[in-house]
C-alpha cells in the first residue's frame, strides 16, 4: 500500500490550522463560542452553558425559591451542599465552562497575530477579548473573595489564562486584583478593536455595547462608580426599554428590543432537560417544573408597589396543589372544594401549564414557554438595557449624584405608571435602587453576585421557603465573615494542577 | 493412482467403535472421518505409508499401511500432549511451542450452555481475568489477559476469527460453530500481530469438514431452560424501620441547620412531622402525625397497608433460553464442507430485555489441483434485542430505581386513606409518578411504567467472509493469500412515551444506525525443510493490510403525531440529525523463523513492522519482535529411560508488541462542526499530540511444562510484562480549556506466577475423576509516570499499582456528636517544595490529626488494591458409566473493592432507602458507634473514604453440568452415532463479603449501581449425531 493508505482524517472536523487560518474561519470558531453559551457541553457534564449558570446564580441566593425537593436538580445548590463540595461535577462545570471559553478565544487571539488586520478581524478580536474578560470576571466572582469586602491585592483569585498551549501545565492562582487588572486590560483592548470593526451578525455576537455593559458590571463590582456609570450609560443607548406587553411575554425571545445580548435557540439545537427554562420556568413541561414550582420570596413581593406591573408576574394568590383544599397554604382561603378547583383551573389558564404541573402561592410567570406547556427551547438572555439603568443609577447614587434618581425614574416609571421620582438620598437611595434591581432582574442570574457585592446575609425567614428543604441554605452569615460563599476549587483541577490552591 | 483403505477405530476404554475420528494420510492433505459405526474408507495415494488417527480427548496415533485394512485402537489422552493448536498464522503442536498459549477445545465449549462463547473463557486457563458480564441477554464478559498492561479502558485482547481480525461482538458468534479458542498470552506467541497484540490475542477457529472418502455427519443440539438473577439484591430496611430512621435524619437536619435549637425539640418536631418529608403513609389507619411516637419508635399499630411496594419484583419476569444448533459436516475426495444453522432465543429476568439470534455459517475447502487449494468461509448473523433495562438510563433504570426507592412508595396510585388502588376510568391500575403526593424522589418518574411503555431495541446483523488461496510452489514452499471482510450493521430504535419520563409530554423517538466494514488482506509465503531428519526449519514472510470504516447516522425527534407508530416520520420536531464517518488503517510486514534440532531444541523468532493511521506520519511505524526457545528434556536419552516422566519441557521467550488503541485521530488538533443556531460554526475539540506513538509491551516468560506418571500434567510459569509509553487520555487541568490530551504517559509492569495442574485422581473401569487446578497471581506496578494524577478512586504514581485506592481515611465516629472523623492526609514535599505524596498527619503529641470536614481530609493511599493476590479456578470431571458430571468453581482472594452502592444506601436522603447497617448509627452523645449520625443533606458524614472498602474475595460456582451418553451399541440400533442428554447450570452461586456485592463487576474494584445484575441459568438439552 502507499503511504496515503495510512493518512486518514475525520469527516466532521477540520484541523486547527484551517480553523484559525483565515479571518472568515476565525469567525466560525467564534460562533462555536457563541454556541457554548447555551449548548449542552457534553464533555464534563451535559449542562448547557449559561442555561446552567443562570440558575446557579439564583438558587442558593434569596429571591427565586424552590417549593419542594422536586426531582433533585439544584437541590444541593439551595442547601448549600453544592458549591461547598469540591468533588461535585456542578462545581467542575462552572470552572470548566468559563475556562473553555477562555481557551477557545485565546486560540483566536494568539493565531490572529499571523493575519492581516481588517475590519472583520477587528470584529472577531473585539469579541474574543470581551469574552476573555467576561469569563475571567465570572470566575473570579465565583471562586475568589468578593472585591469590595476582601483584600484584593492578597486574596487568591483564579489563574489568568492568556495562552492555552503545550505543555498544558496548570498555573497558580493570581490575586483578585491581578485578575481584575487583566479584565480591564482585555476590555480596553476590545474597545480599540471594536472601533471601526464591522458590525455584529446577530444578537448572539458581542459588540461594543455588550463590552461596555460588561465593563459597567466590572466597575460596579470593584466600586469604581464613575466608570460604572459612564459605561452603563453608553452601553444602553441603542436599546429601548421594553413595553408592558413585551415584559409579560415570557422573557423568551431575542426579538425583544431591550435585549443587548442573547442566544437564539432553534429546535434542532435544543438542550432538552438541561435548559434554563426547565430549571426556572413554571410551564416548561418537565418533571422538574411539574414537581417543583418556583416562587418569589414573599418578603420581596410584599415590597412591590400595587401599581407595578411586574407584580402581575407573581401569582401571590395562586392555590397550592400540594395541600388539600382546606389545609396548609390553602387553609381558610376557599369555602369549598369546588371553589378551590375553580381557582386551580383559573390559575392553570394564567400559568398556561398542564394538569400535571404543581402550583404554589407566589408562583412566578416571568419566564414562560412561548407555546404553552412544551419542552421547546427558548432563547436565552445574557444582558439587557434595564440592568444598565440600574448599574448607572446605583453608581451615581454612590457618588451622591442627583442624576441617580432620574435614571432610576426612567426605568421604574416604565414598569409602574404611578411611580414617583425618588426623593431618597444617600444609602436610602442606594437601597431603593438595589430593591428595584431585585424586582427587575428577578431570576436573570444576578442575585448571588449582588449579595456578594453588597455583603448581604442570607435569611429566608418569612420568604415562604421551607426550612426543612433549605436546611443550611436557609440562613448564612454575610460574605465578609463567611468564606462558604466562595465556590470550592474543583478537585479535578487540584488533582491535575500541582500549582493550584484550594479555598480554605 | 490411489489405493482404497478401510478400517474400524475403537476405544481402548470400552472397546466401542468411535464415530467422527479424523483419518489423515501422513504428509498429505488427504483425510476423512469415521462413520457412525466407527468405520472409515479412504483413497490414499499409491505411495502412502502411514495413516494418522486423531480424536478429541484421545491420543493421536500413527499406523503403518500394511494392507487394505488398517484398524486402530485409541487411548484416552488425559495429558493433552498431542494437541495441535491454532497459533498466529498457522498451527503448531503444543510440544513445539516456545511461547505461552492455551487452548479451550471443542469439548469444553460444547459442554457449556452459554449464549456467548466468551463466557467459557472464565476459569478456563491461567492468566485470564473476566468480569461476570451483564445479565442483559446477549452480553459478553470483559476479558483481560495477564493483568492490565494498558491504562485506557479498552484493554481487551485482539480477536482473530479464522485468521483475520474480528471486531464484532463475540456474542454474535454461535458457540456451536466454534471448534477451538486459543489464548495467546505472551509476546512470543503474539508478536506476529505486532501493533495489535499488546493485550493478548484470542484466536477463534470455526469447524470444518474433512476431505477423503464421501462422508456426512449431521449433528443436532437442542437446549432450553430458565434464566434468573445470579446475585442477590442489596438488603434494605422495612417500612417501619425506615420511618424511624428517617425521623432521626430529619431531626438531626433541623438541629444542625439551626431550625431547632436543641435536638430534643428537633426530634419532637420530626417525629410528628416526618410525613411532611416522606409524603406517603403506607400504614393505613395510622394518622400522619402519629406514625412515629414521641419516643421515636414506630406506632405499634403501624402495619403496611399499601400494595405493590417491591420495585425489584415489579421489574422482574421469568427468563428463559432456548437454543437449537443444526450442523452438517462432511466431504468428498477433493472437497470438505461444514454448514450450520443456529437459533437462540433468550429472555432476561428483567422485563423488556431479550435477545434473539440466527446464525448460519458455511465453510468449504477445495483441492483444485495438487498445487492449488482454495477455500471460503461465509457467515451471517441476525440479532434482535430489547434493551429496556439499558445500564445507562438513569431514572428509568430498574436496578437503581428499586434499590433507591424506600419501601413506602407504591408502584401504582393508591388512596392513602384506604390503601386501595385508584383506578382509571377503564378500571385499570395507574402508575404513580409521584405527582399527586409530591413523592420526594424520582418526582414525575416511574421506572416500571417507563420500562413497560418505552421501547429500546436494536437489530444487528453481521456478514463476513474469509477466503484463501494456497499455492504449493515446490515441496515445502507455499504461498497463501487470505482476504477477510466483516460487515456489521446496527440499527437502534428508542421510543420514549408521552406520559411519564423524559419523553413526556410529547413522546420522542431516537433512531441511529451504523455500519462498520473491516477489510483485511494478508499474503504469506511459507517454507519448510527437514535436513538429515535432524534439522527442522520453517520460515514465513508476510504482509498484511487492514482498513476499517465506521459510518454513523442518528436522528432524534419529538412530538409524535399518531400513537403507536415508531418511525421518525411520525414525529414533528427534529432535535438531532447527525452523521459522521471514521476511518482507520494499518499495514504490516512480518517474518517468522522456526528451527528445531531433532525435536529437542527449539528456537523461534518473529518480527513485524507496522504502520498505523492513528499516529502522525513521522512516528507511525513501529517495530515488534520476539525470540523464544524450548528444550524438551524428556527427549534426552538420560531421561527417556525414566519412565514416569511423560513430558518435561523448559521454555523461555521474550518479545515486544504494541498497541495503538487511542482513537482514530488522537494526534490531530481539531475543530468540530458546531453551528450557532442558523449560522455556521466550529468548536475547539482536541489539542492533538503529534508526538503520540506506540504503546509497547515487553514480555519475558519462562515456564516448565510437565507430565508425570501418566496421570498428572501441568505448567508452572512466570512472566514479567513491562509496558512502556502507555497511551492515555491524560486529564489536563480544566483551566486549559479542554479536559484531556492523548499522551504516552507512563510505564508499568505486570508480573505473575501461573500454575496449572490437571490430572486423573481416580480411574477404574466404570469411574474416573479428573481434576484441574489453576492459580494466577498479578503484581502490577507503575514504574514511571512523570505527572502522577488521580483517576477516580485511584491515583497513578510510581511504585503503586494502577488499582491502588487513593481515598480519604476514615478514623472513627466522634462519640460526642456522631460526626465522621477523618484522619487528615498531609502533603509530603520534596526538597524543592513540590508535593510528592501524602501521609497521615500526627500532632506533636503523636495524636492523629482529625477533621470532620471532608474538604480538609485530603487523600492518600489507604493500602488497598483492587488486584487480587490469587485467583483461579477448580474444575472437576467425574464419569461413571455413561454419566459425566463436571463442575467449575472460580475464586479470587486478597483484593478489595470500593462499594459505592453501599455508600448510597447509608447516606440519608429524603425518600431513599437505607441499608440495614444504618440501624447501628450514632444516636446520643457518648455512643461509640460504627456508623455516624443520621442526617439529611450532609455530605461530610458519608463522604467517600476507605470506610467503603470491602474484600472482593469470592468463590463462584460457575458451572455444574451432568450429562449422560447413551451407549453406542444401543443407539446404533436407532441409526444414531451419538446421543447424549444433559442438564447444566451456569453462575449458580457466589460467596461474597456482603450481600448484593458483585466483585466481578469490573477489574478496577468499583461497581455501577445501574448494572444489570448477572444472570443464572438452568438448561436441559440433548445432543444427537447421525
Amino acid at each position: 500500500c502507499s503511504e496515503d493508505f495510512l493518512q486518514t482524517v475525520p469527516t466532521d472536523s477540520v484541523s486547527t490550522e484551517i480553523a484559525l487560518g483565515t479571518t472568515d474561519n476565525m469567525m466560525l470558531a467564534l460562533n462555536g463560542v457563541h454556541r457554548a453559551m447555551y449548548a449542552q457541553n457534553g464533555r464534563i457534564s451535559n449542562y448547557a452553558g449559561e442555561q446552567f449558570m443562570i440558575p446557579t446564580a439564583e438558587y442558593g441566593a434569596s429571591d427565586a425559591l424552590h417549593s419542594t425537593t422536586g426531582n433533585g436538580w439544584h437541590r444541593a445548590r439551595l442547601q448549600w451542599n453544592m458549591h461547598t463540595n469540591a468533588t461535585r461535577t456542578d462545581v467542575s462545570f462552572v470552572w470548566y465552562h468559563y475556562y473553555n471559553v477562555i481557551g477557545s478565544v485565546n486560540n483566536i487571539i494568539n493565531a490572529a497575530e499571523e493575519l492581516q488586520p481588517s475590519d472583520e478581524l477587528d470584529n472577531v478580536l473585539g469579541q474574543a477579548y470581551t469574552y476573555r474578560a467576561w469569563a475571567h470576571f465570572n470566575l473570579v466572582r465565583y471562586f475568589g473573595k468578593a472585591y469590595m469586602i476582601g483584600n484584593p491585592s492578597s486574596d487568591l483569585g483564579v489563574p489568568i489564562m492568556l495562552a492555552t498551549e503545550p505543555p498544558y501545565e496548570g498555573l497558580e492562582r493570581n490575586t483578585v486584583q491581578q485578575v481584575y487588572d487583566q479584565i480591564i486590560t482585555d476590555l480596553t483592548t476590545a474597545f480599540s478593536h471594536f472601533e471601526g470593526a464591522t458590525s455584529r451578525n446577530d444578537l448572539s455576537h458581542l459588540n461594543i455595547d455588550v463590552a461596555r455593559g460588561i465593563a459597567a458590571r466590572v466597575y460596579l463590582t470593584i466600586g469604581d462608580w464613575p466608570n460604572a456609570a459612564s459605561y452603563a450609560n453608553a452601553a444602553r443607548q441603542d436599546y429601548p426599554l421594553m413595553s408592558e406587553s413585551e415584559y409579560k411575554s415570557g422573557f423568551n425571545s431575542i426579538s425583544n428590543p431591550e435585549w443587548m445580548w442573547g442566544s437564539k435557540m432553534i429546535q434542532d439545537q435544543t438542550s432538552y432537560y438541561y435548559s434554563y427554562f426547565y430549571y426556572c420556568s413554571n410551564n416548561f413541561n418537565g418533571s422538574q417544573n411539574r414537581s417543583n414550582p418556583k416562587f418569589m420570596n414573599h418578603n420581596l413581593y410584599n415590597q412591590m408597589s400595587e401599581t407595578d406591573y411586574r407584580r402581575d408576574l407573581i401569582l401571590a394568590d395562586c392555590p397550592s396543589t400540594f395541600d388539600d383544599w382546606d389545609s396548609g397554604e390553602n387553609a381558610g382561603r376557599y369555602a369549598s372544594e369546588e371553589e378551590y378547583d375553580e381557582a386551580v383551573a383559573e390559575y392553570r389558564d394564567i400559568v398556561d401549564n398542564s394538569s400535571r404541573h404543581n402550583m404554589v402561592p407566589y408562583l412566578h410567570i416571568k419566564l414562560q414557554q412561548a407555546d404553552g406547556p412544551t419542552i421547546s427551547p427558548m432563547d436565552v438572555l445574557h444582558m439587557r438595557a434595564a440592568e444598565m439603568y440600574l448599574i448607572e443609577a446605583e453608581a451615581l447614587a454612590h457618588d451622591n449624584s442627583s442624576a441617580a434618581a432620574d435614571v432610576l425614574f426612567e426605568l421604574v416609571s416604565a414598569r409602574d405608571a404611578d411611580y414617583e421620582k425618588s426623593t431618597n438620598t444617600g444609602q436610602a437611595l442606594i437601597d431603593e435602587i438595589l430593591l428595584q434591581r431585585r424586582f427587575e432582574l428577578f431570576l436573570e442570574g444576578h442575585r448571588w453576585f449582588d449579595m456578594l457585592r453588597n455583603d448581604e446575609e442570607l435569611d429566608l425567614t418569612g420568604s415562604g421557603a421551607n426550612p426543612d428543604l433549605y436546611l443550611d441554605g436557609y440562613k448564612q452569615d454575610r460574605p465578609s465573615v463567611n468564606d462558604d460563599w466562595m465556590f470550592r476549587i474543583p478537585q479535578r483541577e487540584l488533582d491535575a494542577n500541582p500549582n493550584m490552591a484550594q479555598n480554605d | 493412482q490411489t489405493k482404497r483403505i478401510t478400517g474400524t477405530i475403537t476405544s481402548a476404554e470400552d472397546g466401542m467403535s468411535i464415530p467422527g475420528v479424523s483419518v489423515m494420510v501422513k504428509g498429505t492433505t488427504v483425510g476423512t472421518i469415521t462413520n457412525l459405526d466407527g468405520v472409515y474408507e479412504i483413497q490414499a495415494p499409491e505411495d502412502a505409508e502411514v495413516l494418522i488417527f486423531s480424536f478429541v480427548g484421545m491420543k493421536t496415533i500413527e499406523a503403518p499401511i500394511n494392507g487394505s485394512v488398517v484398524n486402530a485402537v485409541l487411548e484416552p489422552d488425559v495429558l493433552g500432549l498431542d494437541e495441535v493448536m491454532v497459533v498466529a498464522f498457522g498451527t503448531a503442536k503444543k510440544e513445539s511451542l516456545t511461547g505461552s498459549a492455551a487452548v479451550v477445545g471443542q469439548k469444553e465449549i460444547e459442554s457449556r450452555s452459554v449464549s456467548s462463547v466468551a463466557q467459557v473463557l472464565t476459569g478456563s486457563t491461567t492468566g485470564i481475568q473476566t468480569t461476570a458480564g451483564s445479565g442483559q441477554p446477549g452480553s459478553s464478559p470483559a476479558i483481560r489477559i495477564r493483568g492490565v498492561g494498558t491504562l485506557n479502558t479498552s484493554a481487551s485482547p485482539l480477536i482473530i476469527l479464522d485468521g483475520i481480525q474480528y471486531e464484532g461482538n463475540i456474542s454474535s458468534l454461535n458457540p456451536g460453530d466454534i471448534s477451538s479458542m486459543t489464548v495467546l498470552k505472551d509476546a512470543a506467541s503474539t508478536a506476529l500481530y505486532g501493533s495489535r497484540a499488546a493485550n493478548g490475542v484470542i484466536i477463534i477457529t470455526t469447524k470444518t469438514g474433512s476431505k477423503g472418502a464421501e462422508s456426512l455427519r449431521v449433528s443436532l443440539k437442542a437446549q432450553a431452560g430458565v434464566i434468573g438473577q445470579a446475585l442477590p439484591d442489596y438488603e434494605a430496611v422495612n417500612a417501619q424501620n425506615y420511618y424511624e430512621l428517617q425521623s432521626e435524619a430529619f431531626a438531626q437536619a433541623r438541629y444542625w441547620s439551626g431550625n431547632n435549637d436543641n435536638i430534643g425539640d428537633a426530634r419532637a418536631y420530626a417525629y410528628e412531622n416526618i410525613y411532611s418529608q416522606l409524603r406517603y403513609n403506607p400504614f393505613v389507619g395510622v394518622a400522619n402525625d402519629q406514625i412515629v411516637g414521641s419516643d421515636g419508635k414506630i406506632n405499634p399499630n403501624a402495619v403496611v397497608g399499601f400494595p405493590d411496594l417491591d420495585w425489584y419484583d415489579a421489574a422482574k419476569q421469568t427468563g428463559y433460553r432456548q437454543n437449537y444448533d443444526l450442523s452438517l459436516a462432511g466431504g468428498s475426495e477433493k472437497t470438505s464442507y461444514y454448514y450450520s444453522l443456529g437459533y437462540l432465543d433468550e429472555r432476561g429476568y428483567v422485563i423488556k430485555s431479550d435477545y434473539e439470534r440466527f446464525n448460519t455459517r458455511f465453510n468449504i475447502d477445495f483441492d483444485v489441483r495438487d498445487w492449488f487449494q482454495m477455500g471460503s468461509n461465509i457467515y451471517g448473523t441476525l440479532i434482535t434485542s430489547n434493551i429496556g433495562s439499558l445500564e445507562s438510563a438513569t431514572y428509568a433504570n430498574p436496578f437503581r430505581n428499586a434499590r433507591m426507592t424506600a419501601p413506602i412508595y407504591p408502584i401504582f396510585l393508591v388512596d392513602q386513606e384506604t390503601g386501595d388502588y385508584i383506578l382509571d376510568g377503564a378500571g385499570e391500575k395507574q402508575y404513580d409518578d409521584g405527582g399527586l403526593h409530591s413523592r420526594p424522589i424520582n418526582a414525575g418518574r416511574n421506572a416500571i411504567a417507563e420500562l413497560n411503555w418505552n421501547n429500546d431495541d436494536y437489530k444487528r446483523n453481521n456478514v463476513g467472509n474469509r477466503s484463501y488461496a494456497k499455492f504449493t510452489l515446490m515441496e515445502g514452499l507455499s504461498a497463501t493469500i487470505n482476504a477477510g471482510v466483516d460487515i456489521q450493521n446496527y440499527h437502534y430504535k428508542g421510543f420514549e412515551n408521552a406520559e411519564i419520563g423524559d419523553g413526556a409530554p410529547t413522546g420522542r423517538m431516537d433512531e441511529s444506525r451504523y455500519r462498520r466494514t473491516t477489510v483485511n488482506f494478508n499474503q504469506l509465503v511459507n517454507y519448510e525443510k527437514t535436513i538429515n531428519e535432524l534439522h527442522n526449519l520453517s520460515v514465513m514472510v508476510g504482509h498484511e493490510s487492514y482498513k476499517r470504516e465506521y459510518t454513523y447516522q442518528r436522528g432524534f425527534k419529538n412530538q409524535f403525531i399518531v400513537d403507536g407508530i415508531y418511525e421518525l416520520n411520525n414525529f414533528v420536531n427534529t432535535s438531532t440529525n447527525t452523521s459522521y464517518t471514521t476511518n482507520k488503517t494499518t499495514e504490516g510486514y512480518f517474518a517468522r523463523l522456526k528451527y528445531n534440532y531433532d525435536n529437542k531444541y527449539y528456537i523461534e523468532g518473529s518480527y513485524r513492522r507496522d504502520g498505523s493511521s492513528a499516529f502522525h506520519k513521522d512516528v507511525r511505524w513501529g517495530n515488534f519482535y520476539s525470540v523464544g526457545g524450548s528444550w524438551r528434556i524428556d527427549q534426552e536419552e538420560f531421561i527417556s529411560s525414566v519412565n514416569w516422566v511423560n513430558n518435561l519441557k523448559l521454555r523461555a521467550s521474550y518479545g515486544e508488541v504494541g498497541n495503538d488503541n487511542i482513537g482514530s485521530y488522537g494526534y490531530q488538533a481539531l475543530y468540530e462542526t458546531y453551528p450557532n443556531a442558523e449560522t455556521p460554526g466550529i468548536r475547539w475539540s482536541t489539542v492533538g499530540n503529534t508526538a503520540l506513538a506506540w504503546e509497547v509491551n515487553k514480555t519475558f516468560d519462562i515456564a516448565v511444562d510437565f507430565a508425570l506418571f501418566d496421570k498428572i500434567s501441568g505448567t508452572l510459569e512466570w512472566y514479567n510484562r513491562k509496558s512502556d509509553d502507555l497511551l492515555y487520555e491524560m486529564p489536563l487541568p480544566p483551566t486549559m480549556g479542554l479536559l484531556d490530551q492523548p499522551r504516552n504517559i507512563a510505564s508499568l509492569v505486570n508480573r505473575g506466577v501461573e500454575i496449572h495442574l490437571q490430572g486423573e485422581i481416580v480411574r477404574t473401569s466404570d469411574f474416573t475423576w479428573n481434576m484441574s487446578l489453576m492459580g494466577s497471581t498479578i503484581d502490577n506496578e507503575i514504574t514511571s509516570i512523570p505527572d502522577p494524577f488521580v483517576n477516580g478512586t485511584k491515583r497513578w504514581s510510581e511504585g503503586h499499582s494502577i488499582y491502588d485506592f487513593w481515598l480519604r481515611k476514615f478514623y472513627d465516629v466522634n462519640p460526642e456528636n456522631g460526626a465522621t472523623r477523618f484522619h487528615v492526609w498531609e502533603d509530603v514535599t520534596n526538597e524543592a517544595g513540590e508535593v510528592i505524596g501524602a501521609e497521615l498527619g500526627y500532632d506533636d503529641n503523636g495524636e492523629p490529626v482529625l477533621t470532620e470536614d471532608m474538604n480538609d481530609a485530603g487523600y492518600g493511599y489507604v493500602g488497598a488494591s483492587a488486584f487480587p493476590t490469587l485467583q483461579g479456578s477448580i474444575g472437576n470431571n467425574f464419569t461413571f458409566k455413561g454419566f459425566t458430571l463436571t463442575t467449575l468453581l472460580t475464586y479470587s482472594l486478597g483484593g478489595e473493592m470500593y462499594d459505592g452502592i453501599y455508600r448510597g444506601m447509608l447516606e440519608s436522603t429524603v425518600g431513599e432507602s437505607y441499608h440495614p447497617d444504618v440501624m447501628n448509627s450514632w444516636m446520643e452523645p457518648g455512643d461509640v458507634a460504627a456508623f455516624p449520625r443520621l442526617q439529611y443533606a450532609n455530605s461530610d458524614l458519608y463522604a467517600a473514604s476507605d470506610f467503603f472498602l470491602i474484600s472482593s474475595d469470592y468463590l463462584n460456582i460457575r458451572n455444574i453440568t451432568l450429562s449422560y451418553d447413551f451407549s453406542n451399541q444401543l443407539i446404533k440400533n436407532w441409526g444414531l452415532g451419538q446421543l447424549s442428554v444433559f442438564v447444566t447450570g451456569e453462575n449458580l452461586y457466589m460467596f461474597t463479603a456482603r450481600k448484593g456485592l458483585n466483585p466481578t463487576f469490573n477489574f478496577s474494584g468499583t461497581q455501577d449501581g445501574m448494572a444489570y445484575n448477572p444472570s443464572r441459568s438452568f438448561i436441559l438439552g440433548f445432543n444427537v449425531q447421525f
